[in-house]
């Protein structure tokens, strides 16, 4: 789908997001890509993953000179440039507590409904933010962006094979895990 | 059910991976108006923004359109009737929910789980077994359409409803929810929704639009967008979508058949 509705801005040329009309664009499609890869990997922190892809946006458009490839290619850059600022920011907030702004058992909502819908989703990042950031990466790729596994190992440069085994093992492992998990287990 | 007896299967796992779909806040996108990329103006939000997060929309829904306190809750504009009733300007509960407002639980008047698997595709003939009144469809399921799924409400007084939802070819989802009319005077707070009286074969309804319909429960945020809702055969049905306008809302309504 990213790639039909990218496809037009990247017809050969030196480097296809240099215009501001094309980068503009490209922003458009992917920004939300980057978006929620950002708050995945972040464990839904909002506010983070809003300035990370502020931020990688504005690295992106500092060296889009540099860019050179097609439409996936485009996005996958962007996300590694993401990677990079995830990676910073967990550093910096290493091992901080759940945001608040997710609903969750201590916090009921009062419709049923909502509690549960928050409870499972506050459940599955928390398990998700306890996976190694790689297994973790292959997830949101997969199932958060949509990716085939043959584009996520292509992103990796891994088999597809070796890709969705451990895929599998990580539904796995959260399936196991839910609900009682201590996040320690999963490390 | 709560989430301490609930353990999800793979299958299940990859459903509630694919919901998570949160989308930036408004003031990100003021923000962003500032880019240098953006010298022509901020570009309309995508189109993806507006696609359903199934399992949360699905909730969110519910809240929006069933959450009917008692009617001397309010004191206040009232915007139009459906037989008992009576809708106002007051906030709605995804308006209250996303401004942290309390909203008792006594408000909402029926609970549905969240669907996260495709086995909650029940045909017509098994969700009407389940509830014991026929439930609404579409005779034939529209070129490109797909049933994204249809399970039971449990209502809060003891009725029971049907919830259907289907994927159109752009992706985003119709939702039809179809409950026994209450009897009992109430009103439903549709905030700065427009509300205009109409007609669905003949029966009496409602048409509001610009209505908040889902509250993301990760991003806390609202989406907007327009809701019919209409009595016919001891039923009252609410069918929602983002973007679809009353004639094209009241023509699928019109062509709902019960089936059993």
């Amino acid at each position: 789908m990213l790639k039909q509705t990218l496809v037009h801005l990247f017809a050969p040329q030196d480097a296809p997001l240099a215009g501001a009309a094309h980068f503009a664009r490209f922003y458009e499609e992917c920004h939300l890509h980057v978006f929620r890869y950002a708050y995945a990997l972040l464990g839904g922190a909002i506010d983070d993953a809003e300035d990370v892809t502020s931020e990688t946006f504005a690295r992106a458009w500092d060296h889009r000179q540099r860019f050179r490839g097609d439409a996936d290619a485009a996005l996958a850059w962007v996300l590694t440039i993401a990677r990079r600022r995830v990676i910073d920011m967990a550093r910096r907030q290493r091992r901080q507590p759940l945001p608040a702004d997710l609903p969750g058992p201590s916090a009921p909502l009062p419709v049923e409904a909502a509690v549960l819908a928050g409870e499972r989703s506050r459940t599955l990042i928390s398990l998700l933010r306890a996976l190694p950031d790689d297994q973790r990466e292959m997830l949101v790729l997969r199932y958060i962006l949509g990716w085939q596994v043959k584009r996520v190992a292509a992103h990796f440069g891994k088999p597809e094979n070796t890709i969705a085994v451990t895929i599998r093992r990580c539904l796995q492992r959260l399936q196991h895990a839910w609900p009682h998990a201590h996040l320690e287990e999963l490390q | 059910m709560t989430t301490d007896d609930f353990r999800p299967t793979e299958q299940e796992l990859e459903s509630m991976l694919r919901e998570i779909q949160p989308t930036p806040r408004q003031d990100f996108y003021r923000r962003a108006a500032d880019q240098p990329w953006r010298a022509a103006g901020p570009p309309a939000r995508p189109r993806a923004i507006r696609h359903w997060s199934m399992g949360l929309a699905v909730a969110v829904a519910l809240v929006a359109l069933l959450a009917l306190p008692p009617i001397r809750t309010f004191a206040t504009n009232i915007l139009g009737q459906l037989g008992l009733v009576t809708f106002t300007n007051e906030p709605s509960i995804p308006e209250k929910l996303v401004a942290g407002t309390p909203v008792p639980q006594a408000e909402a008047i029926a609970v549905v789980e969240v669907p996260s698997a495709a086995a909650n595709q029940l045909t017509p003939a098994q969700l009407s077994a389940q509830i014991g009144a026929p439930v609404y469809a579409p005779p034939a399921m529209p070129a490109g359409w797909s049933l994204g799924y249809r399970v039971k409400a449990d209502m809060a007084d003891g009725g029971k409803g049907a919830l259907s939802a289907f994927t159109l070819p752009d992706q985003s989802s119709l939702m039809l929810l179809q409950y026994p009319t209450r009897t009992v005077p109430m009103t439903s707070g549709v905030g700065a929704a427009t509300v205009q009286q109409v007609t669905v074969g003949g029966n009496e309804g409602i048409w509001m639009e610009g209505i908040a319909i889902t509250h993301d429960t990760l991003a806390n945020t609202l989406t907007r967008g327009n809701a019919l809702s209409w009595e016919a055969g001891g039923f009252t049905f609410s069918l929602m979508h983002y973007t679809w306008g009353l004639a094209e809302q009241k023509a699928f309504a019109e062509a709902l058949t019960p089936q059993q």
